[in-house]
Parts: C-alpha cells; sequence; structure tokens
C-alpha cells in the first residue's frame, strides 16, 4: 500500500539525524527523500511542492519542528501534508500541543526501521480511512 | 604459502657504483632512477646534501652518497644518477656514480657486515652478498637519513 | 554505517566546540534564554543521534547534562558554579567519548560517576531552590524537587509502551483537526487580517536561511588536491607568460603572436582568481579556535586565584586552516602568561586602583594582507629591570649587554628558551616553557610577535600572520648566480647603493638611509654558499626589511623582480638552519628556496644591540 514513489522531507538540524532518519526509509524501501535544515528550509522546500510525507524533529533552530507544524497546517496548499514528528522522550505537554497543532504521529528517538513503518502505517491507513 | 617462501628467499636490488664498490638497495624503495639536472643548492646545508630537484612539481632533496658515506668527491659526469627513492615515508634523491642493473639474489648469500666495517659507510651496511666473483654492500636505508 | 558514525563524531564534536563557550558567556551573563536554549538543544541532538547508533555511555552523559540545562531553560533552577563545573566536566566526557569513537581504541569509559555527580548537582540546587523561593514557584516545581533522581530516568521508560494507546486515541482526532482547526475563532483572525503576510514573511526568512545554510561537508585532502592542483596551474601559467613574452619579442609583427599574448594574459587572470577562489575554500573563521578560550581562561584563572574575564572581538575573521591548526598553541601559552604573570590578585588590582577582576581582550582583524591578533591584558606590565637581572643572574647576557638594551629588545627576553621571571614554577606556565615556542610556532605561519607593555597598565601581544601561506607575492633576486624568492610582504624597499656608501661600525656592515643606521647583511654570507666573498663589487642591491619594529637589509647582486609564488613545502630538509621557509617552482622548472626573512631576522638580530 505505500507509495515508496512518494517524496519524503527528514527535516533535522543535525546531519547525523537525517542521514538516519534517511537510512531508514531507504530501507523500508522510499527513495525519493529530501532534507532541511531547520523548519524555515523546510517550509521553503514543502512550498516548491511534490511532498507526500514529512518526518521532522522537534528542536531546531530558526523555526522548531512544532512551529513548522503550525505553519503547515494553516497553509491552504500544505495543510494536508502529513507530518511524523521525531520526539527525544516523551513529553506529555509537549506531546499534545502537537496533537493539537495537528501532528499525524510522533515517534521517539531511538527507533527501528520497524517502528517508523509502523507509525507511517497507521498515518496513511487512517488518511486512508478518512477518504 | 610455498609462494611467499620462495618470495622471502629472493631479494630483488637495484644495484649502483660508488668509488670502487658495488652497492645494492632493495628495488621496493626505489621510486624511479634520473639523470641530474637542475639541482639548486640549499643554504647552510650539511656537506652531502647536494641539493634539491623538481621532480614534476615536488621538490625533492638530493643525497650524494660519496659525501654521505665520507668518500672522494667526483664531478658529475654523463653516468652519474639520482636513484629517488622513498625513504621513512620522505622522497629523496640519491646521487651516485653509477647505476648497473637489477638484481635477483638468493637472500642466504647476504652476510651481516664485518663487526668493523671501516669508515662512515660502516653504519649504513645492512649486509654483504657474496656473489660468484663479486661482493655487493646491501645499504641500509633506513639508517641513512636517521638522526644527522 | 562507519560513515555515519564519522559523521556523527565531527558534528558532535563541533555541536560541543560551539556551545562550550556559550556556558562561560552564560556564567557571565547569568540567564540568556536564548542561550540556554541554544545549549540545551546541541545536547539534546547529540543525545538523540547517540541513541540511534548505540553509544549508551553518551547518552547517558548527555542525558544527565540536559536534564539540568532543561531546568535552567524553564527557569526552575539558577544556575551555580558547582552546576557548571558539572555541565563543563560532562563536556569533556562527552569529548573524551567521542574521542576513543574516533580512535576506535575500543576504550571504555565509566560514566556512572559523572552521572552521578550531574545528577546530585542538580538534586542540591533544586533543594537550595525549593527551600529558598519555594513560595514564589509554581506549586509543581518543589514538588518535583522532591525526588529529581528519579526523574531523570523515568520519562524514557514510561512512553514507549504505556501512554502509547492513549496517545493514539488522540491521535485519531488530531488527523481531521488540522483541516477544521484554522476555522475555528481565535485562528481565523490571524489567516485572514495580518496573517495574510505571515507566510510571505516565513518564506522570505526562510530563503535568506537556505542561502547561510547551503553547506557541503568536504573532506580536507580534496580540497588540498585542488589546491595544489591550482599551484600546478599557477606554474604553468607562470611559464606560459615567459614563452609569450618571448614570441611577443621575437615575433611581434605575426598576429598569431598577438593572440598568444591574450590569451595567455586571460589565462593570467583566471588563473589569479581561481587562486582566490581555492584560498577562500581553505579558510575558516578564527572561531573554530578562539571558542575554547573563554572555558580555559576560566579554568585557568581559577586555579590561580584570580578572576578574569575575557573579551573576543573579531571572531568572524578568517584565516587559512594551517592558521588555524597552528595558532592554538601560541595563543595558548600567552593566555597563560598574561593570567599568571600579568593580571595581580584581586586584593593587588584593588590597592593600584583598579577593578578587582583583571581583563583579557583577544581581537583579531585583518590589516591588508595580514592577520593581526591582539591579545591585551590589563595586569602589572613586564618589570624590564627584572627581566634584565633575570637575564644576567641565568648567564644569558652579561650587565654591560642589557645596560645596552633597549626596551623593545628587552622585552624579548622572554622569548629566550627556557626563560622564565616566576621564581616559583606554577602549575600553569610551568618553568617558562612556552614563550620561547610562541616564537617558533608563529614564524612556521610566516608572522611575527610584537610585545608592548606599560608598568601597571597591562601587555600587549600582537601577533601578525599573512593571509594565505600557499601562494605569495615575493621578490626574486639573483645571489651569485643562484635565485631566490623574498616574501614581498617584509620588504620595505629596495636600494641601489655604491660600495662606498657601506660603512662598517665595529665589525658590523651598515648603511645610512635618511639619517638612520641600518644593520647591513651580506645575503651570500648569511646562506653560507660559495667562498668567494666578493669584494669588488661597485654596487649592491639592498633589501629594506622591516619586521615588527625592527629593520634590516639584505644586499643581493641582482633583483630579477617581483613573482607570484606558489610555496612548495620541504620534506627532508633542515628549513631552520637553512632560512628557507619553502621553495618554490619557477616557469622555467628550476627550484627556487623561499628565504624566511622572520628566521633571519631572529638569528642576526636577536637580542643584538642594534
Amino acid at each position: 500500500m505505500s507509495d515508496f514513489k512518494m517524496k519524503i522531507l527528514v527535516v533535522d538540524d543535525f546531519s547525523t539525524m537525517r542521514r538516519i532518519v534517511k537510512n531508514l526509509l531507504r530501507q523500508l524501501g522510499y527513495e525519493n527523500i529530501e532534507e532541511a535544515e531547520d523548519g524555515a528550509q523546510a517550509f521553503t522546500k514543502l512550498k516548491q511542492g511534490g511532498f507526500g510525507f514529512v518526518v521532522s524533529d522537534w528542536n531546531m533552530p530558526n523555526m522548531d519542528g512544532l512551529e513548522l507544524l503550525k505553519n503547515v497546517r494553516s497553509d491552504p496548499e500544505l495543510k494536508d501534508i502529513p507530518i511524523l514528528m521525531v520526539t527525544a522522550e516523551a513529553e506529555k505537554e509537549k506531546v499534545i500541543t502537537a496533537i493539537q497543532a495537528g501532528v499525524n504521529n510522533y515517534v521517539v528517538k531511538p527507533f527501528t526501521g520497524e517502528i517508523l513503518k509502523e507509525k507511517m502505517d497507521k498515518i496513511f491507513e487512517r488518511l486512508q480511512a478518512q477518504r | 604459502m610455498e609462494n611467499s617462501l620462495v618470495m622471502d628467499e629472493v631479494l630483488q636490488l637495484v644495484t649502483f657504483s660508488l668509488d670502487q664498490e658495488v652497492y645494492a638497495v632493495d628495488i621496493l624503495n626505489v621510486q624511479e632512477i634520473n639523470r641530474i639536472t637542475g639541482i639548486t643548492k640549499v643554504p647552510n646545508a650539511a656537506n652531502y646534501m647536494e641539493g634539491v630537484i623538481n621532480l614534476r612539481g615536488k621538490v625533492i632533496p638530493v643525497i650524494n652518497l660519496r659525501k654521505k658515506f665520507g668518500l672522494q668527491n667526483k664531478e658529475v659526469d654523463d653516468s652519474s644518477r639520482t636513484i629517488i627513492m622513498d625513504i621513512q615515508g620522505v622522497t629523496y634523491g640519491l646521487m651516485v656514480d653509477s647505476v648497473s642493473e637489477v638484481l635477483r639474489i638468493p637472500s642466504d648469500v647476504v652476510e651481516p657486515p664485518p663487526p668493523l666495517a671501516s669508515g662512515m659507510a660502516g653504519m649504513f651496511i645492512k649486509g654483504i652478498a657474496k656473489l660468484e666473483n663479486r661482493l655487493i654492500i646491501l645499504v641500509n636505508i633506513d639508517k641513512l637519513m636517521g638522526q644527522s | 554505517m562507519e560513515e555515519i558514525i564519522q559523521e556523527f563524531i565531527t558534528e558532535a564534536e563541533e555541536s560541543l566546540e560551539k556551545i562550550e563557550p556559550r556556558f562561560v558567556e552564560l556564567e557571565q551573563q547569568g540567564q540568556n534564554t536564548d542561550l540556554l536554549n541554544e545549549i540545551f538543544r546541541s545536547m539534546h541532538t547529540i543525545k538523540g543521534a547517540a541513541g540511534f547508533l548505540g553509544f549508551q555511555s553518551i547518552v547517558d552523559v548527555a542525558h544527565a547534562s540536559e536534564n539540568i540545562m532543561k531546568r535552567l531553560r524553564d527557569g526552575e533552577i539558577d544556575l551555580s558554579k558547582p552546576l557548571m563545573d558539572a555541565i563543563l566536566k560532562s563536556i569533556d566526557m562527552l569529548r573524551l567519548l567521542l574521542g576513543h569513537l574516533n580512535e576506535k581504541d575500543g576504550v571504555e569509559e565509566n560514566v556512572a560517576p559523572l552521572v552521578q555527580e550531574l545528577g546530585n548537582a542538580l538534586k542540591a540546587t533544586m533543594s537550595r531552590t525549593a527551600t529558598g523561593d519555594a513560595p514564589l514557584q509554581n506549586p509543581a516545581a518543589p514538588a518535583a524537587a522532591v525526588m529529581p533522581a528519579a526523574q531523570i530516568t523515568e520519562p524514557v521508560k514510561t512512553e514507549e509502551d504505556g501512554p502509547e494507546e492513549e496517545e493514539e486515541s488522540h491521535m485519531s482526532g488530531a488527523v481531521q483537526k488540522p483541516a477544521e482547526a484554522p476555522a475555528g475563532a481565535p485562528e481565523i483572525s490571524a489567516v485572514s487580517g495580518v496573517g495574510e503576510h505571515k507566510p510571505n514573511e516565513i518564506i522570505q526568512t526562510a530563503k535568506d536561511n537556505i542561502q547561510k545554510a547551503q553547506n557541503l561537508r568536504v573532506d580536507v585532502s580534496r580540497i588540498d588536491k585542488v589546491m595544489d592542483l591550482a599551484g600546478e596551474v599557477v606554474l604553468v601559467r607562470n611559464r606560459l607568460l615567459n614563452i609569450s613574452n618571448y614570441f611577443d619579442m621575437k615575433y611581434s609583427e605575426d598576429p598569431m603572436s598577438e593572440i598568444l599574448t591574450e590569451s595567455v594574459s586571460f589565462l593570467d587572470r583566471i588563473t589569479s582568481d581561481m587562486q582566490l577562489a581555492v584560498m577562500k575554500m581553505r579558510m575558516q573563521p578564527i572561531q573554530k579556535v578562539l571558542s575554547k578560550f573563554p572555558r580555559l581562561v576560566r579554568d585557568m584563572s581559577a586555579a590561580v586565584n584570580k578572576e578574569v574575564e575575557l573579551q573576543i572581538s573579531g571572531e568572524g575573521t578568517e584565516v587559512d586552516k594551517t592558521v588555524i591548526e597552528n595558532i592554538g598553541d601560541p595563543l595558548t601559552h600567552i593566555l597563560r602568561n598574561s593570567i599568571d604573570h600579568g593580571i595581580e590578585s584581586a586584593e593587588e588590582r584593588v590597592s593600584k586602583g583598579k577593578p578587582a577582576k583583571g581583563r583579557i581582550i583577544i581581537s583579531t582583524y585583518q590589516k591588508g594582507t595580514q592577520i593581526v591578533i591582539e591579545i591585551m591584558d590589563d595586569g602589572k606590565g613586564i618589570d624590564l629591570e627584572k627581566l634584565k637581572m633575570k637575564a644576567v643572574e641565568k648567564g644569558l647576557m652579561t650587565e654591560e649587554e642589557t645596560r645596552k638594551m633597549s626596551d623593545k629588545d628587552a622585552i624579548d627576553i622572554i622569548f629566550l628558551p627556557g626563560f622564565s621571571t616566576k621564581e616559583v614554577a606554577t602549575e600553569l606556565s610551568g618553568r617558562g616553557v612556552g614563550m620561547d615556542v610562541v616564537k617558533t610556532n608563529i614564524s612556521i605561519l610566516n608572522g611575527y610577535v610584537e610585545v608592548s607593555t606599560v608598568k601597571d597598565a597591562g601587555t600587549t601581544f600582537k601577533i601578525s600572520i599573512p593571509l594565505t601561506l600557499a601562494i605569495i607575492q615575493a621578490l626574486m633576486v639573483e645571489v651569485d648566480g643562484a635565485k631566490y624568492a623574498i616574501p614581498l610582504s617584509p620588504i620595505e624597499e629596495t636600494l641601489k647603493v655604491m660600495k662606498k656608501e657601506i660603512n662598517n661600525v665595529t665589525g658590523q656592515n651598515v648603511i645610512v638611509i635618511r639619517d638612520k643606521v641600518c644593520p647591513l647583511f651580506d645575503l651570500n654570507s648569511i646562506l653560507g654558499l660559495g667562498l668567494n666573498g666578493h669584494d669588488d663589487f661597485e654596487y649592491k642591491y639592498l633589501i629594506v626589511i622591516s619586521m615588527g619594529d625592527r629593520k634590516f637589509c639584505l644586499a643581493v647582486d641582482r633583483l630579477v623582480g617581483q613573482e607570484e609564488v606558489v610555496i612548495k613545502t620541504l620534506n627532508g630538509l633542515d628549513s631552520t638552519s637553512s632560512y628557507v621557509l619553502g621553495a618554490t617552482i619557477t616557469g622555467d622548472g628550476k627550484v627556487v628556496f623561499i628565504l624566511d626573512v622572520a628566521g633571519i631576522s631572529r638569528n642576526l638580530l636577536g637580542l643584538s644591540k642594534v
């Protein structure tokens, strides 16, 4: 059911992390992956269009993950892009804020390929069900 | 296994002459052999430091082996050569009277240097190869550019 | 995988390097949310990535440290010295751990005591906060303070299995929410009204950020390769210039020769531009070196019970990679010296009417083709009489000699090998080892140091280094038939003098230039070449060299001209005794040595009274 051609944006200020996430996504079969260093850069990239999914870190300079999420959700063109937020530990308040801001799911570092797949599957299942 | 044994037993040497003697160095250390041209003298250098040359864009010091071994000096002539070699990671040129041949010898003909090898050259000798009608002095190149 | 680990090590080390000076800033500025946020984020990120890679020790240390930072950031606790010490220790430990990873030495550090210490430091601070400011605080905070140690580990465990389901239920609602949320009353005004501009603004700043962020991590060896190749191109360019000049003279009527000249001069321009571009690739902000100093100064001054404030300016100044690699040690030595010998104790300072806290200012700026680094302290200055006495005592010079010495020369005594003015060797400055190293290291970079000092006002070290070390402008000269290149930067002027204009004063040749006496040396004899110390010349060319505050002349047979030369490193040669700092290959393929004028100046003038 997964569309492996889907363009995915990985957002993290730490390039090692971007690489790790990219590798995991590749292991799952996704090939069309782009990177952004922070929310601001991510937003610009997203505006260029064509992205089907975003995996974003929370803590970033310039524009953090939550801000990015809010900006995406309030942008008429982008508002439907599913976003998976990466957090370091489950901070309830933060997660709740993110949910209120419209995050599709979140995943806690460190995670494996399977966990990532699970989370992504859940997101897409739900989106499917909605349609 | 057998191959490596055979390899161990054969030494491949480049032989060259200085004064009346024939010397040799391991071919593995030799990069190339050149004629002597365009040497630039080094200011305030040791007497055996002949100068530096431009080897395809790299600046390489040239050692006058006669002087290094404390032998009498000789003018550069048509047969003079520099043996470009790698000594402990640094590329040097060794200036010799002439380069003779590449030689394969069994390692068991090499004897340790005589205990009281005469002259400056003594400390740079690794061993002496005794062939049918001649002696070849094996130079210990690692000692050549040590503390000097 | 290996690559990722390597990248992680580099990136984590860079992050640590970046945040370390922030701590000292914090200590000085007190609570600054932006700083705290930045520090927290870096630590947090390191932890996250380390978790993926399975580096548990790093995760543990970073986690314990991050815990403190989080509370600092959220204003739950205030920064205190013990807390800071613990955090700095954690940074040291992380460095050590990264070092082991890098070395692949398999060494395991026991991080448990440090993690414990971090926990304890936090606990101690929190209980203090709790008893002190409790009534003013959010009631939740003191409650949390009761069991901080437990709390450190708690959240990690709970998230994975337990709350997942619970969270899922929120999630399901969340999916439709985003589409509808903006329709909610408060948001709508923001979107349609003022908010209209907001997305545009974001794009604007985002674009700026992209421009800043477009970086490519490149292996240094690749850049060096390009650098080498660029050097080769310069050599070929020089050769072609020679050839085209030749054709231009010989076949000036031939239109092809004109085309050749044109093409070569075009190549000439491009080559210069390329050189500059490649050079810039190697340039890095000096901040890379300076960033470790706030911490260093903090630790060093604490070790000798002094209070010292470090100010840094011009840290964005870009210098060649080689400078970055070699300037750290000399700067450290100078700082040590200033803290140890320069800055007085608080009591002494107060009695002199100075602020109790000493101050050291490091400022970096570009001046022409030189980079200048100044290290200025407001300490007691160097006692020249004491220096001279010491030098005599140590048998380094006679009393007679010291009496004739100018103040400038006297200061240079500190650069003599093994010299120290402190009777007791201290932990910091050791036994005078160091200051001579400063001079040596800086002359390796083809630079020089000047010292100026005012009693009770302080001492300033001024280091000047050429902007680039790979390609320099040089004056080609000829001595006894051999060509040499002299770096252009220290050359003040060139003169042609008749033999009779050269005087000899007590065995030293001198020449009077505009009423000033300047010592003169024959390059031929300095370089120990050829025995023909010919006196049979009619005139000589003099190169007037000024190094810092010193001036002297080198006599040569002929001036060949100015050339841009590529410095080739010399392996297998003792370049110190040879007075050469490198060699270059000229258009005709010959090797020409580039003279080390700083070395010549040091050896010839040294501490002599000129």
